[in-house]
């Protein structure tokens, strides 16, 4: 076991995690807010991931291709405003989320079909070196949009007044609005916002693994993970758990590949068992 | 004015009828066996509980169907009695979301924190802890803290907020309640002891099953040796 190659794991699993990240923050922020499982979180992935491809591989720009995949938000805002605010019963949301991404990632394969898509930047296609270290230019791209991202979406979700409103509905969404605040306005951003973040995450995912219909429910397991593992609703405990799946996921595929899916469930597994309520949790009664 | 105010819940019919008329300033208890549909009464008030039938007017305004959030706008604020602070958040944060919630700027909000200390100097020094690592009594003075913050605050329905607490803790929130008075807010309060009712006077009403079975002043119901022993084990 070279240091150089584990360090390249330990690098590619943090440029994972920053997707998992974005992927699972919604997810995350959406249930303990809104107590929606949201089956549909990775068809939003995939459909932020073909839509970015689309556009940056006709452009060749990859910041249309970002801004392309944000425009899921506005998907989001149309799923949350008339399917899901009509009717606020949990198993019907379940229904109706769990019917979205099975149409959803229906019509990704009858307009994309089977074949993996891949489009990689121009400029970021190569490797940097630095030392005896090897790292894939794109996957430290991925951090620092990760990073970026994440800092705007943690200052949103820690130092606004939206982002206060969000963490008081997380603990009681009853009460917050007892003192003014339309809980169904934050209902919406909030879904509009974790929208978002599915889309980029899959768009930014492309050129690493390409896109195919099924990428985003395959990943919306990792969000599952994720989200029991760090915490429900809780923004910290999605942080930390989302590097940590993605770091030992990495590790797992570059030194016991036939581990690396299995590797997600032993952490849970084991979370469950020692903290059921996650690393940063609380218990919700 | 509350007329003829009916709520059910499922097949159980809670409040059967509650009719009452609140006076501008005054506090108003409400007395009443477990069950007796007192926190029914006010959870329909603030809005959580919609009734089956009649109706809830605040100054001028039909608000039986309104809302929690529309009013909140009117000045309309709830202590619940089982606290439900925003556990995670600090206590500043607790009484900043309450505040920012009704429009505030945060540097009014920050103002009208300023002033909650000085009510409850003790918040002041646990400002930066969690909600959830208070005290019970510490959480109850954050509870009504968060509610009176308000700088348009009209009418607060608070529910048993002094039960289960020490004596100091009673006496402070007491102190809350008498300054509130002074200030013209109109309160309705829960109260299974009569300690709040021996300090502030005003009117009360007994709810039975549902039912207003009595209406009077305070000191008509403390000198009423029957309703005493009956509601409070009192003689």
């Amino acid at each position: 076991m070279s240091i150089e190659i584990l360090l390249s794991a330990i690098i590619d699993g943090i440029a994972l995690g920053f997707v998992l990240l974005m992927l699972s923050l919604g997810f995350s922020v959406i249930f303990g807010l809104m107590r929606i499982a949201n089956f549909a979180h990775g068809s939003l992935f995939t459909l932020g991931a073909y839509l970015g491809f689309e556009v940056a591989s006709r452009t060749g720009n990859i910041v249309y291709g970002l801004l392309a995949a944000s425009s899921i938000g506005l998907i989001g805002l149309v799923i949350e405003r008339f399917l899901l605010k009509p009717k606020r019963d949990p198993m019907m949301q379940v229904i109706i989320t769990a019917g979205l991404m099975m149409l959803l990632d229906r019509l990704a394969w009858l307009r994309w079909g089977d074949v993996p898509y891949i489009w990689i930047p121009k400029g970021l296609e190569g490797v940097v070196r630095y030392g005896p270290i090897i790292m894939h230019s794109y996957r430290l791209f991925i951090i620092v949009v990760g990073i970026f991202i994440s800092i705007v979406t943690y200052y949103l979700f820690t130092k606004t007044r939206y982002g206060l409103f969000v963490r008081a509905g997380i603990d009681d969404r009853e009460m917050i609005q007892v003192f003014g605040v339309n809980i169904e306005k934050i209902f919406t951003i909030t879904f509009a916002i974790g929208s978002i973040l599915a889309g980029v995450a899959g768009f930014l995912l492309v050129p690493w693994q390409g896109v195919y219909p099924l990428i985003g429910t395959n990943y919306l397991l990792y969000a599952f993970a994720i989200v029991i593992i760090g915490g429900m609703g809780s923004i910290e405990g999605t942080i930390i758990s989302s590097m940590l799946v993605g770091i030992i996921q990495q590790l797992c595929a570059y030194y016991v590949p036939y581990l690396s899916e299995v590797s997600i469930g032993i952490a849970m597994f084991l979370v469950l068992i020692m903290k059921p309520e996650g690393l940063l949790g609380k218990v919700i009664e | 004015m509350i007329s003829d105010l009916k709520v059910h819940i499922g097949p159980l019919y809670i409040l059967q009828g509650v009719s009452f008329q609140l006076r501008k300033g005054e506090t108003f208890f409400l007395i009443g066996r477990n069950g007796a549909g007192k926190s029914t009464l006010l959870k329909t008030l603030v809005g959580f509980i919609k009734p089956s039938s009649g109706s809830i007017v605040f100054e001028g305004k039909d608000i039986t169907y309104q809302p929690p959030y529309v009013r909140a706008k009117l000045g309309i604020r709830y202590v619940p009695d089982n606290k439900r602070l925003f556990a995670s958040l600090s206590v500043e944060d607790n009484l900043l979301a309450s505040l920012l919630a009704e429009g505030l700027s945060r540097s009014k909000a920050m103002d009208r924190i300023e002033y909650v200390y000085s009510l409850f100097p003790d918040l002041k020094r646990l400002r930066k802890l969690k909600a959830s690592q208070l005290s019970g009594g510490q959480q109850q003075m954050l509870n009504l803290a968060r509610a009176i913050a308000s700088p348009s605050l009209k009418l607060l329905l608070a529910d048993e907020p002094v039960e289960g607490l020490s004596p100091i803790f009673v006496s402070k929130i007491l102190e809350a309640f008498s300054k509130l008075v002074e200030e013209g807010v109109t309160m309705v309060i829960v109260e299974t002891m009569p300690v709040i009712m021996k300090k502030l006077s005003g009117r009360c009403a007994i709810l039975n099953a549902g039912r207003i079975v009595f209406e009077g002043s305070t000191e008509d119901l403390l000198k009423n040796e029957i309703i005493m022993k009956t509601y409070f084990g009192l003689a």
